[in-house]
């Protein structure tokens, strides 16, 4: 039986994997700072690469490259070649991070890149809230779900993606809202059918106006010619 | 001491005496010599204190000869030399000895070697013979050879048996060792021989043809023109280097048709079995069959997943969630076909998200990039404003296969509502301006 090429893709097909990252920050408590925080460092954060559910990745993310902000972190470039793929850091300041995802040798496939701003303050809420909000020291979480797709994968690719994990989101959320389950998925879809009809309504309507625009056009050119 | 006040006195000088001593007057001292640490030894050669290098020898003349005595006599004296087979006396002056033999044997005659060439008998040369060689050219062979001490190029030149045809070389040589061989294997049978002899015997085997190619050889590479002797370097370069990387000639090749893949390499990836006519045949087959099992198994999925739309909501909602293979397994698919991709059945398509997309673009993308953008930047920024006026965000929450569909829908709607907007302003801008002119003309609108 020959071993599932690394190099010859499967035509035609397609698969996918539900990937959850992003970051979760909160502010640090003055009493109890960690050990090496700078003084003006306000934050500690968590920036993190990890499936759906914390389900393992592992079998087709080989390793995860972070870039951090250079001027202010070195090394700049955190690897982490095992699971679980995160980086936790002190900070003061909101930066973007370019996450690069490299699969493994059998997929035959360059790193995928990934972008995502490092939360640290929450999102809405007056300047009171937010006083509040930092005095309690909740943390404030900033995640974005993304699903890999791979597209006419290599043979060994297509067997391990056939033998391992899943493609499925869990139905109903567990705990703390926002996470990501079919139930959102859902909630999406629903919103964007709203968005569909209303767009469709309008589209008749201006075509209903655009028909009698046409007419009257028309008319106003027959009148002309007379 | 007073003496010297006295004299002070005298002079006029005033001044008290110096009791404090002066110091005595600086002592030359011999500079210690300081062993060359701090500075090089040859540095300490040119600045050191030194002896000059160069040792003066006062030229003298030569000694007087030292008168010994009585002068050593020397004899005239005449000498046999054993190696002589004529018994001439020669002279010449010797050294007197103490010790004086009377014939002293002579210091060179040992120096008279013989070679041993072979004599037989008459009944000796009954097996001796050959007919090429007659008894008295052979007899003449040995003496010659006795004569000029097996020199053989010496005995060619000189060999002049009357009336006997040319000779080269090679035929003396092979006469002589033939003669020689038979003549030993004659008087001791091999098994009776010793060590020595045997290896004697050995030597004597005389190859004729091989020496004459031998010589041959040697003659045409002596005579090499120099083209020939670089273009022999040169090939041997060449030998050394594909050798030295066969190796890894083989590895590269072996990759190469992995990576080929049509059709699976047999053993270690020579494609010498299909070098022939029944080796061609074959390797068409096996490309033939191979293309056939990839468009047979489309169309294969292609009704199967017309199924999995009507099954697959049933199902979905069945299997648990974060579902092991365990169960997929048993409804695998066992097609007879060489398959080199597992078939997966509906169930195990949703499970690991496997699908076939009309729009295949080979590689890993992530699905949120997959979503088309609009065209330029004055209508993008239009359709955005349709998205915040439909409360929609530009970017899905979460783009699964469904979400991304629905929003490319729906942005091929806005789109769609965006261009009748066009159409209708265009149509109201020309109804404005036909009025107009109606108006101009005066005719009541």
């Amino acid at each position: 039986m020959v071993s599932a090429s690394q190099t010859k893709r499967v035509k035609g097909y397609s698969v996918y994997r539900p990937i959850v990252y992003g970051n979760e920050a909160h502010p640090l408590p003055p009493d109890k700072r960690p050990t090496g925080a700078a003084a003006d460092h306000t934050h500690q954060w968590t920036i993190s690469v990890k499936g759906i559910n914390d389900t393992d990745i592992s079998y087709f993310i080989k390793k995860v490259q972070f870039k951090l902000h250079a001027e202010s972190y070195t090394p700049a470039i955190r690897t982490i070649e095992t699971a679980p793929f995160q980086v936790t850091e002190t900070g003061w300041g909101e930066f973007e991070i370019a996450i690069k995802l490299y699969f493994h040798p059998e997929s035959n496939e360059k790193p995928l890149q990934l972008f995502h701003y490092l939360k640290l303050h929450p999102y809405i809420g007056t300047e009171a809230e937010l006083e509040a909000h930092r005095l309690q020291g909740k943390s404030v979480t900033s995640y974005s779900y993304d699903e890999v797709v791979f597209n006419e994968p290599t043979e060994a690719m297509f067997e391990v993606l056939t033998n391992k994990g899943t493609a499925r989101v869990p139905p109903r959320a567990r705990g703390a809202k926002g996470e990501f389950v079919e139930e959102t998925e859902r909630m999406e879809l629903d919103k964007l059918g709203a968005g569909l009809r209303k767009v469709k309504e309008q589209t008749d309507l201006i075509k209903q106006k655009a028909l009698a625009k046409e007419k009257e056009v028309a008319e106003l050119r027959r009148r002309l010619e007379e | 001491m007073s003496g010297f006040q006295d004299v002070r006195d005298v002079m006029d000088i005033t001044g008290a005496p110096d009791v404090t001593a002066r110091p005595p007057p600086p002592k030359k001292q011999k500079t210690i010599e300081k062993r060359p640490d701090g500075i090089t030894r040859e540095l300490y050669a040119l600045l050191g204190e030194n002896p000059p290098p160069v040792a003066i020898v006062e030229t003298k003349f030569k000694e007087r000869p030292k008168w010994m005595g009585k002068a050593n006599p020397w004899i005239w004296k005449g000498f046999e030399n054993p190696a002589r087979s004529d018994g001439l006396t020669l002279y010449h002056w010797e050294r007197k000895t103490e010790a004086m033999d009377e014939d002293l044997s002579y210091r060179f005659s040992k120096f008279n070697v013989q070679v041993d060439v072979p004599t037989y008998s008459d009944a000796e040369y009954e097996t001796l013979k050959n007919d090429d060689w007659s008894r008295e050219e052979t007899d003449y062979l040995m003496n010659v050879c006795r004569e000029y001490d097996l020199r053989f190029p010496v005995i060619w030149d000189r060999y002049e048996f009357p009336d006997g045809k040319p000779r080269s070389v090679e035929d003396i040589k092979a006469r002589y060792y033939s003669v020689c061989r038979s003549l030993m294997e004659l008087r001791t049978p091999q098994n009776q021989m010793s060590a020595d002899e045997i290896v004697m015997f050995n030597l004597l085997n005389f190859d004729k043809e091989r020496e004459v190619a031998r010589k041959q050889m040697a003659a045409r590479q002596f005579a090499r023109t120099p083209e020939q002797c670089r273009e022999e370097e040169f090939l041997l370069a060449e030998l050394k280097r594909i050798v030295a990387n066969q190796d890894k000639m083989a590895e590269e090749r072996k990759d190469l048709f992995q990576r080929l893949s049509y059709p699976a390499v047999s053993g270690n990836g020579s494609i010498s079995a299909y070098t022939g006519s029944q080796g061609l045949a074959q390797l068409r087959d096996l490309m033939v069959q191979n293309s056939d099992k990839n468009k047979r198994k489309r169309s294969a999925m292609v009704q199967n997943s017309a199924d999995i739309g009507a099954a697959g909501a049933g199902t979905a909602a069945n299997t648990p969630g974060g579902g092991s293979n365990a169960n997929g397994g048993a409804q695998r698919d066992t097609q007879a076909v060489k398959k080199q991709v597992r078939r997966l059945s509906e169930e195990e398509e949703l499970v690991f998200g496997v699908s076939m997309p009309e729009k295949p673009t080979t590689g890993v993308k992530l699905r949120s990039t997959m979503i088309a953008p609009s065209v330029k930047g004055a209508s993008a920024q239009k359709m955005a404003t349709a998205y915040t006026q439909l409360d929609i965000a530009p970017r899905l929450t979460m783009p699964t296969i469904k979400t991304v569909k629905r929003f490319e829908e729906l942005q091929t709607s806005v789109g769609a509502l965006l261009d009748a907007k066009k159409v209708l302003e265009k149509l109201e801008q020309e109804a404005r301006v036909l009025k107009a002119q109606l108006e101009a003309k005066g005719i009541s609108v």
